[in-house]
């Protein structure tokens, strides 16, 4: 047993190194820190909010039914947290253990099939879940102010941010190993992105179900079904992710047999793991690399003849079209996050947005709403514009040789990124604007607004990967999570917003949608010219 | 008699549904001998050694490293020393990190690892790069240390799959007196290539695969023999020129 541990160790110690070493060495060391800085920031505020969050929502809680634990805020936020945790998981677990490059090269090795399942989970919960400590610090650091610090609570909170994360992250090693090695309908990537998504919608559809039984379908009325634990998305999930509860109530009571339960509960799942791994995962390994190869039907087909950029376009698309990670994790969120939110508003207010404006008393919250939506819309977009440039990862080197000419090169990418981020935007906006029941004018220029956001993001995405290209594509979702012009997009976004925020205080409505339209018109004509050209002297320069 | 160190009885291997990539193989290593394992591209040499090293589990057929069973656990994983065709792993780690975790692996104690590392690395001149990160050396450095790895805990078995690509010829030339002495250590490599000329260098045997069929195992002087030509180039040009017809 203590050698197997001790082999879990050594394997997950040697993939955390190579996976978390600095994959692309900064030139600049100053671009590092600003990078690290602003990284760091952004989870930091995040985890801030979060806890202030917490903090408010257990006073109003208390307040509100006097009675109650006092837990029940924390625990629908750790709800919220586990079942994000549960929904990405799965992709990123099942990826780790099952479709990883390195698995071909660790099997040769005396390594037992559980001792590398382990290690692998070891790691992808490691990565996986860096953010969620945070939050979850941010969480229990919000109740313990509002309902009181222990000692005790703290070290009971202490354990809580290591292993709250694991119960999700359990399900999703479970459901990879059985799925892999007895499913074969769902044996493959595309498969699990598939299951994923409809537990996803399962939560979701949870969640709405748990609004739309509200009498008073309010933020007065959701509180109050938390404070009186009537609240049926919190009253399926405590079975759900029975952790949290026992954590909460450890804390909250400071009861040392619940927390002990807690503790005991993980050591449960490691057993448990490690016992179906030992019979199934090789299975499922086996399966996964004995599948046939994909084949695209191209008999029959005349060949064409495309223009330089028309060639180079289609490459693109085709491209990504044909990988299925980024599909999910970035054209699937751009097409689903501006329905989901609209939906939950439309809910939320009785049928429509109007309603929602007029229940909050304050119309200005439209403009505010319109600026949280764009900037939650060209944040996801990030996704896309970075990742479009450098996807030809070690072989990027394609770029300079082949008789093409960069810009044409550079336009193909930028057009391949608008095709796939425009259409999310575009209607998002005219729904945001038909639920307002805004004018033929203002939908106008909401759309050109929508449009010229868009192409700014993209350029801005196709210059912070010419100046911070990154090369290894291998395990295409930590090279999606580990590009840093997202990092970058988002600081921008911020900033965006509240340069937008600070305008409206001093101006008027009226004055703002002119401004705004005015500047990223201007700026989408500067950073259209200015990128292109930096960017083609970037490659130029670019030691692969 | 020499015991059989690898061991392939009647090996199939079906990708997907109907698509057999490896069909009924056999063949045998012995002590003290290089196999040589050669055929077209896409002839299943990679699927095979694949299967022998535990990275693919067979469809149907039996295989045994050192006598034991591949698949019924690592004890056979023990045994061998593997060079995969492409020296991309563990690539952010420095070579003496990548190094030390292969030690670990096989639970060599401290004087072994240190001795064996100094060894190995002195016979490929690459000392001066085991504080560089793998990412950062060349394709053949990385070569060289991917070899250096799979030799660390001396195995009986030692299979290569195309082990020259990338390297440079003085590395070449290394690398073949290298698997010769291991065999002559009373050891057996097999190795698989593309290059003939290096198969009739230092092998006593070679297997030719042809569609996933063992077509010939024999010795090269049989080979020759049996096939005619002055040289294995020849002789396995008139034995595909054989199947052709």
């Amino acid at each position: 047993m203590t050698k197997s541990i001790n082999k879990v160790y050594l394997l997950a110690k040697a993939m955390a190194k190579n996976s978390t070493a600095d994959n692309d060495p900064f030139k600049h060391k100053s671009l590092k820190v600003a990078i690290t800085v602003i990284g760091g920031g952004i989870m930091l505020l995040c985890a801030v909010l979060v806890g202030y969050f917490t903090h408010l929502l257990t006073q109003a809680v208390v307040i509100i039914n006097p009675q109650s634990s006092g837990t029940e805020a924390a625990q629908l936020i750790m709800y919220f947290i586990s079942v994000f945790g549960a929904v990405f998981g799965v992709n990123v677990i099942c990826g780790w253990l099952y479709f990883s490059s390195d698995l071909a090269r660790i099997l040769p090795y005396p390594f037992k099939p559980d001792e590398i399942c382990m290690a692998k989970f070891v790691v992808g919960y490691l990565q996986e879940s860096i953010m969620e400590f945070l939050v979850i610090i941010g969480i229990l650091t919000g109740y313990m102010v509002a309902d009181g610090v222990s000692i005790l609570g703290i070290i009971f909170a202490v354990f809580g941010v290591v292993l709250l994360p694991v119960l999700p992250l359990f399900y999703c090693g479970l459901f990879s190993i059985i799925i892999m090695s007895l499913a074969k309908k769902v044996r493959s990537a595309k498969g699990v992105h598939m299951v994923s998504t409809i537990c996803g919608l399962v939560f979701v559809a949870i969640f709405v179900a748990s609004l739309l039984q509200l009498d008073d379908i309010t933020a007065e009325g959701f509180i109050d079904s938390i404070a009186y634990g009537t609240n049926m998305f919190i009253n399926i999930m405590q079975y759900v992710f029975f952790t949290v509860p026992l954590l909460c109530f450890a804390i909250g009571g400071q009861n040392i047999l619940l927390f002990l339960a807690f503790v005991a509960v993980h050591i449960a799942m490691w057993i448990v793991l490690d016992l179906l791994s030992s019979k199934l995962y090789l299975t499922g390994v086996s399966a996964v690399m004995s599948s046939g190869k994909k084949q695209i039907r191209t008999e029959g087909k005349q060949a064409k003849i495309h223009s330089l950029f028309m060639s180079c376009l289609l490459r693109d698309i085709k491209t990504l079209l044909r990988t299925p990670t980024y599909i999910m994790n970035c054209v699937a969120p751009n097409v689903l996050l501006p329905l989901a939110g609209l939906i939950v508003l439309l809910t939320g207010a009785g049928g429509s947005l109007r309603g929602l404006i007029n229940s909050l008393n304050a119309p200005n919250v439209l403009v505010l709403i319109a600026i949280v939506i764009a900037s939650a819309l060209v944040t996801a977009m990030s996704g896309i514009s970075s990742s479009a440039f450098t996807r030809e990862g070690n072989h990027a080197d394609l770029l300079k040789y082949i008789p093409v000419p960069l810009k044409v090169q550079v336009n193909a990418k930028v057009l391949t990124a608008l095709i796939f981020s425009l259409p999310a935007a575009l209607l998002g906006t005219v729904l945001l604007c038909v639920s307002v029941g805004a004018g033929a004018v203002l939908t106008m220029l909401c759309l050109a607004g929508s449009i010229l956001s868009v192409i700014c993001t993209v350029y801005t995405g196709v210059l912070f990967d010419a100046m911070h290209p990154k090369f290894v594509w291998d395990d295409e979702l930590s090279a999606l999570r580990g590009n840093m012009s997202t990092f970058l997009h988002m600081a921008v976004v911020i900033a965006v917003g509240v340069v937008l925020g600070a305008v409206y205080f001093i101006f008027s409505y009226e004055v703002l949608v002119p401004i705004v339209l005015a500047v990223l018109a201007v700026a989408t004509a500067v950073l259209a010219m200015y990128v292109s050209n930096r960017t083609v002297m970037l490659i130029e320069e670019m030691e692969i | 008699m020499s015991k059989h160190l690898i061991e392939v009885e009647n090996l199939t291997k079906v990708y997907g549904k109907d698509f057999t990539a490896v069909d009924n193989v056999s063949f045998h290593a012995d002590e003290g001998e290089v196999i040589a394992f050669v055929g077209d591209n896409g002839a299943g040499k990679t699927t095979v050694i694949k299967c022998i090293t535990g990275i693919l589990q067979a469809t149907s057929g039996k295989i045994s490293v050192c006598g034991e069973r591949v698949g019924n656990g690592i004890e056979s994983k023990k045994c061998v020393g593997y060079t995969a065709d492409n020296p991309d792993f563990m690539l952010r780690l420095t070579c003496r990190e990548y190094l030390e975790f292969l030690a670990d692996v096989y639970e060599l104690d401290a004087e072994a690892r240190d001795r064996n590392i100094e060894t190995l690395t002195r016979r490929f001149e690459i000392q001066e790069v085991l504080s560089d990160r793998l990412d950062s050396c060349s394709h053949g450095t990385r070569q060289k240390i991917m070899v250096t790895g799979a030799l660390i805990h001396n195995p009986p078995v030692w299979i290569l799959d195309e082990p020259m690509t990338g390297l440079d010829p003085q590395s070449a030339y290394r690398l073949k007196k290298m698997i010769r002495e291991h065999a002559e250590k009373g050891n057996c490599v097999l190795f698989s290539t593309h290059v003939l000329d290096t198969a009739e260098e230092i092998c006593d045997k070679v297997v030719i695969i042809r569609k996933g069929k063992v077509v010939c195992f024999d010795t090269v002087e049989s080979l020759k023999k049996k096939y005619g030509g002055h040289s294995l180039e020849d002789s396995y040009l008139n034995i595909v020129g054989d199947e052709n017809d």
